[in-house]
């Protein structure tokens, strides 16, 4: 396992986050999770941080988003988890949801060569950190509106003012796509 | 209340090779709040990386 052999905590202004579900291996060299926190241990309005660590030296790079809501469902608000890993321009996956949850997925991308990404299916882009940083990966997420079984699917290409080596690249893209779904409050 | 996107934050360039990656997030302060924290990664060897492009 290697890299992957590190198990992953998340924090919230310092208070610890729920693990939803997570993957690893080598096969792809990735690892993936999600983690939530609850109003419960929510803290006020505001700035806080976010803090996400392995439990040993890790080599590799490391993407992360984060996204959230009101109005959630306190008793299940992570009601599902899925990923895939592929090595193409497209990446789609589905996840068992209903009608009325909100849909997150996110798609990170190790070859640097993705300079835009959108999504096929609807989603709206909430975070964007694209190739064009230098970064030696790229991520975004998006979220969009559940079905009972929703799709959620990106395409990634490269800004045309930037000039490629003429060398095909081993399209590395794609080594995980994380989905969660939540339930909604019930209206009052 | 019905359920409602509230905001997003993602990490910032650099985060490689740490154990540790830092980030602030604003959270609201409506009612049954949940955050979701997504967490990806990757490790790729240069050769698998391929040339750097060139800037025009």
């Amino acid at each position: 396992m290697g890299e992957f052999a590190r198990t992953w905590s998340a924090t919230y202004n310092s208070v610890a986050m729920t693990s939803a579900g997570s993957f690893g291996g080598t096969s792809w060299n990735t690892f993936g999770q999600v983690f939530y926190l609850k109003e419960a241990t929510m803290p006020a309005a505001g700035a806080h941080d976010i803090v996400v660590t392995a439990s040993g030296a890790f080599a590799g790079d490391i993407d992360c988003g984060a996204v959230s809501f009101s109005g959630v469902d306190q008793t299940t608000p992570v009601s599902g988890y899925n990923h895939s890993t592929a090595t193409a321009v497209t990446a789609s996956l589905d996840i068992t949801s209903a009608t009325g949850n909100i849909v997150v997925s996110t798609v990170s991308e190790g070859s640097a060569t993705a300079t835009y990404m959108f999504t096929t299916t609807g989603g709206t882009v909430r975070w964007n950190r694209d190739g064009n940083t230098g970064a030696p990966t790229a991520t975004w997420g998006a979220t969009q509106t559940g079905a009972a079984t929703t799709t959620c699917g990106w395409e990634f290409g490269t800004m045309q003012r930037r000039i490629f080596l003429p060398v095909v690249r081993s399209a590395y893209m794609t080594p995980s796509v994380f989905l969660s779904t939540r339930k909604p409050v019930p209206e009052v | 209340m019905a359920l409602a996107y509230d905001a997003s934050s993602a990490c910032t360039y650099p985060q490689s090779s740490q154990a540790t990656v830092t980030w602030s997030h604003t959270i609201s302060g409506d009612a049954n709040r949940v955050l979701v924290v997504l967490v990806t990664a990757i490790w790729v060897s240069s050769p698998e990386r391929g040339p750097q492009p060139i800037t025009a």
